[in-house]
C-alpha cells in the first residue's frame, strides 16, 4: 500500500499529471520519500515557474486547491527543532568569515570522501574475512566442526544486511559522492538520489540488538580467533558497529553542510531533506525494534505502511486520562500500554487503534503547548483524543507528521479522483495532458471532479452547503474513494485548514456516508 | 587490582565516551591518542574507533575507544555502544550546566543498562575555561562520590588530566582474561608525559 509521493506543485499543476500517473505504480518507495517531501514542498516558495501552477494565483476555478495550499504553507511552516537551533548556534563566528567557512567546507567534504573509502574497506573486511566462517560452502570439514552449534545458520543474525550495505556504498553511493567533488552543496542531492537505499540502515539497526546478543553469548570468542589470525586491532563487534556509526556521521556532516549553505541557494532544501532523511533512518531503526515488542495486536502491522513515529503520551478521552505508548503508522494510529519487564526490556500491550484515513487533527489544544487532538470521523467529545506529549518539540514533530500524512492522503485521493473522472469522461491520459497544457483549460479535470462530486452528493441526499464552497471544507463521498482507490479507506476527505485562534489550526474533515 | 598472575600480560578493554554534544568527547580522545588538539574542532571529525595502549606496572593495557558521533541522541543506538564496553567516560563541560545535568542522566542509564562491572569515570572537561565555569569542582566531585565514580576535571586543550583519566580507569579495571595476542607494538604505547605524547592512532586494519 505504499504510494509514490509527488510534489504538491506537480500534483496541482496539470501539465504534470501524466508524469504522476506514470509514477503511481511505483509501490516500492518507502514513505520517507514523501515524508521528506512534505517538509521540502511547503518550505519551498512556489516561485519557480516550472513548479507553479499557472492558474494558481488568478484562476477562479482553482479555488478548490489554491487556498488550501496557501493555508498549508502558512500553517505548517516548520518550527525550529532543538537540532535546528543548535545549527544556528554552531560556530557563529565561522559563518561570518567567508574564508574560514570555505576552508571548513573543504575540510568537511574531504573528510566525507576519504572516510567513505575507509568505510567501504571496513565493510569489505567483514564480508571477506568473517562472513565465510558461517557459510557452509566455504568451510572445510575441520572448520565446520569448530563452528559452535549456536552460530550455525545464524549468518543474518550476526551480520544483518551488511552485504547489501556494502554493495550500495561501493557500487552506487561512492560514485555519486565522487561526482560532488568541487560541488559540496550537491551532496544533499546525492543523498536524496539514493534515499530509498538508505532504508537498508533501518533494517540493519533493527537487527543489531539480536546480533549483539548472539555475539556476547558465543560469537565473540569464536570470532576472536579469526581476529588474531588477521592480526587486526579491532574486533568484529567494532566493525559491526560501523554502519550505525557511519549513518550518525552522515547526520553530523549534513548538519554542518546545512549550516554553511546560504538559505537562498536551491541546494539548501536538498541538504535539509537529506539530513531529515538520515535522521529518519536513525530513528526508524529503533522504532521498528519497539514495534516488534507490541503484544496482543490483532492488526497486521506489516500492512499498515511505514512506521513514522512513536512516543509515550497522556491521552484524554471523554473523562478518562491514561498514559499510552502511541505508534503512528501511515494507515493506523496504534495505542498501547507500556509494560516493563524485569529484564529491562519494554513491551507494548495493544489496546486500540484508529485508521488515519478516517482521522482528523487539531494541531494545538489547551494552553500548555504540549497537546494536540485527533478525532475519529467527526470531532465530538466522544470521539476526540487529546494527546499530551512531553515536549513542545515533540508535539511539533507529531503534528507536522500527522498533518503531512493527512495532506498526502488527501492529495493522493484527489489525484485518484481526477484519474477516475478522466476515465469516466473517456479521456486518455495523453488527451488530458494535452488539455492540461493549454493555459485556458488547465483546471478542467478539477472542475469536472467538483461537478461530479456535487452530483453524487446530491444523489445521496447529502447536498453540500453551497455556502461552504469558498471557505469550508469540500466533502467527498465514500463511494468515490472506495471505487477509485486501492486504499482500505472507507472514507476520503479533503482537508481545509482554518485558523481558529492565534495558536490553533484545525483540519476539519466531513464524512459523507 | 592487578594480580601477580597478570604480570607481563596484555589486557584489552573497550571504552566508550558519552555526553552532550560539544563537551569535548572527540577532543579528549584525540588528545589522548594523538596528542593533538584543534581549537576549532569540527564536530564531525573524530575517528570512529581508535586504539591506544598504555603501560601500567608490568601490564599492557590496550584501550579500544569508541567515540560516539551523535548517536547518543538516539535511545536505542547508544546501548549498542555501551553494552559492549568495560569502561565509560561520561564527559560534561564545566561551562555548560545543562551538559552536567545530561551527564547525570547518562550515568543513571549506564548504571541501569550497561554491564554491571562497567567502570565509569566522570570528566569535567574544559577546565582551562575556569572563569566561565558554571559547575564547581565540588559539585562534580560530590556527585561522583555519591555514585561511586572516578572523577577528574580535564582539559583537552591544555592536556590537563587527559592521560590521567585513562590511567585511573586502567588501574580500576579488573584484570582477568588477558588477551594472548602477543607483545604489543611498543610505538603505540603512551608515554604519560603529554609533551612527548605524539603517537598516532593505529586505527583499524
Amino acid at each position: 500500500m505504499k504510494r509514490k509521493s509527488h510534489s504538491l506543485w506537480e500534483i496541482l499543476a496539470p501539465n504534470k499529471i501524466q508524469n504522476c500517473n506514470n509514477n503511481n505504480d511505483d509501490s516500492s518507495k518507502p514513505f520517507k520519500r514523501k515524508y521528506g517531501w512534505f517538509r521540502q514542498t511547503f518550505k519551498r516558495k512556489p516561485t519557480t515557474p516550472s513548479k507553479t501552477s499557472p492558474s494558481s494565483s488568478s484562476s477562479k476555478s482553482s479555488s478548490l486547491s489554491s487556498p488550501s495550499t496557501t493555508a498549508a504553507a502558512a500553517t505548517f511552516s516548520p518550527h525550529p527543532t532543538s537540532d535546528e537551533v543548535e545549527i544556528l548556534k554552531i560556530d557563529d563566528a565561522l559563518s561570518q568569515d567567508p574564508l574560514k567557512q570555505k576552508k571548513s567546507l573543504a575540510c568537511l567534504t574531504n573528510e566525507l570522501m576519504s572516510t567513505e573509502l575507509d568505510y567501504i574497506n571496513s565493510l569489505y573486511h567483514v564480508i571477506t574475512n568473517y562472513i565465510p566462517l558461517l557459510q557452509q560452502r566455504h568451510q572445510t570439514q575441520s572448520a565446520l566442526v569448530s563452528l559452535p552449534e549456536t552460530l550455525r545458520g545464524k549468518k543474518y543474525i550476526i551480520f544483518g544486511n551488511i552485504e547489501k550495505i556494502y554493495e550500495f556504498h561501493s557500487k552506487r553511493f561512492h560514485e555519486s559522492l565522487n561526482l560532488c567533488r568541487g560541488h559540496p552543496y550537491a551532496l544533499g542531492a546525492a543523498f536524496m538520489k539514493h534515499e530509498s537505499e538508505f532504508y537498508l540502515y533501518s533494517l540493519y539497526s533493527k537487527n543489531k540488538p539480536k546480533s549483539d546478543a548472539l555475539m556476547s553469548e558465543c560469537g565473540r570468542k569464536f570470532f576472536q580467533l579469526k581476529q588474531k589470525e588477521l592480526n587486526c586491532a579491532m574486533d568484529l563487534e567494532s566493525f559491526l558497529l560501523k554502519p550505525i556509526q557511519r549513518l550518525t556521521k552522515y547526520a553530523l556532516m549534513l548538519k554542518r553542510l546545512l549550516h554553511s549553505c546560504p538559505l537562498h541557494m536551491p541546494e539548501f532544501q536538498e541538504i535539509e531533506a537529506a539530513l531529515e532523511m538520515v535522521r529518519f533512518e536513525l530513528r526508524h531503526g529503533e522504532d521498528l525494534l519497539a514495534a516488534d515488542c507490541i503484544l496482543g495486536c490483532d492488526v497486521n502491522l506489516e500492512e499498515q505502511g511505514t512506521l513514522l513515529r512513536r512516543d509515550e503520551m497522556m491521552v484524554t478521552t471523554k473523562m478518562k486520562r491514561t498514559s499510552y505508548h502511541v505508534f503512528l503508522y501511515e494507515d493506523i494510529l496504534l495505542f498501547t500500554k507500556t509494560k516493563k519487564k524485569a529484564s529491562g526490556q519494554d513491551f507494548y500491550s495493544y489496546k486500540f487503534s484508529l485508521r488515519t484515513t478516517e482521522m482528523g487533527l487539531t494541531e494545538s489544544v489547551g494552553d500548555d503547548g504540549l497537546s494536540f487532538e485527533v478525532w475519529f470521523r467527526k470531532r465530538t467529545p466522544g470521539t476526540s483524543y487529546k494527546m499530551q506529549v512531553r515536549s513542545r518539540e515533540s508535539k511539533n514533530k507529531w503534528t507536522f507528521d500527522l498533518a503531512a500524512l493527512l495532506w498526502r492522503q488527501t492529495i493522493a485521493f484527489r489525484q485518484r479522483l481526477a484519474d477516475r473522472v478522466a476515465m469516466e469522461t473517456g479521456m486518455s491520459s495523453s488527451e488530458r495532458t494535452t488539455m492540461a497544457s493549454s493555459k485556458n483549460n488547465n483546471h478542467c479535470d478539477v472542475i469536472t471532479s467538483q461537478k461530479i462530486i456535487s452530483q453524487r452528493c446530491s444523489q445521496n441526499g447529502n447536498e453540500p452547503d453551497p455556502g461552504q464552497k469558498e471557505s469550508k471544507p469540500t466533502s467527498y463521498m465514500s463511494s468515490l474513494s472506495s471505487a477509485s482507490s486501492s486504499s482500505s479507506a472507507s472514507c476520503s476527505t479533503t482537508p481545509h485548514p482554518f485558523k481558529t485562534n492565534d495558536s490553533t489550526y484545525t483540519f476539519n474533515y466531513n464524512f459523507w456516508r | 587490582m592487578a594480580s601477580a598472575a597478570a604480570t607481563g600480560k596484555t589486557f584489552q578493554f573497550k571504552l566508550v565516551l558519552l555526553g552532550e554534544s560539544a563537551v569535548g568527547k572527540s577532543s579528549l580522545v584525540l588528545r589522548f591518542v594523538k596528542g593533538q588538539f584543534y581549537e576549532h574542532q569540527e564536530s564531525t571529525i573524530g575517528a570512529a574507533f581508535l586504539t591506544q595502549t598504555i603501560n601500567l606496572d608490568d601490564m599492557v593495557i590496550k584501550f579500544e575507544i569508541w567515540d560516539t558521533a551523535g548517536q547518543e541522541r538516539f535511545h536505542s543506538l547508544a546501548p549498542m555502544y555501551y553494552r559492549g564496553a568495560q569502561a565509560a567516560i561520561v564527559v560534561y563541560d564545566i561551562t555548560n550546566k545543562e551538559s552536567f545535568n545530561r551527564a547525570k542522566v547518562w550515568i543513571e542509564e549506564l548504571q541501569k543498562q550497561a554491564s554491571p562491572n562497567i567502570v565509569i569515570a566522570l570528566a569535567g572537561n574544559k577546565n582551562d575555561l575556569d572563569t566561565s565555569r558554571t559547575t564547581t569542582y565540588e559539585e562534580g566531585s560530590a556527585f561522583a562520590e555519591e555514585n561511586n565514580l572516578l572523577f577528574l576535571e580535564t582539559s583537552a586543550k591544555t592536556a590537563n588530566n587527559v592521560n590521567e583519566i585513562f590511567m585511573v580507569i586502567a588501574k580500576k579495571l579488573p584484570k582477568v582474561n588477558p588477551t594472548t595476542a602477543g607483545p604489543q607494538r611498543a610505538q603505540g604505547n603512551v608515554d604519560l608525559n603529554p609533551q612527548q605524547n605524539t603517537q598516532s592512532s593505529k586505527g583499524c586494519c
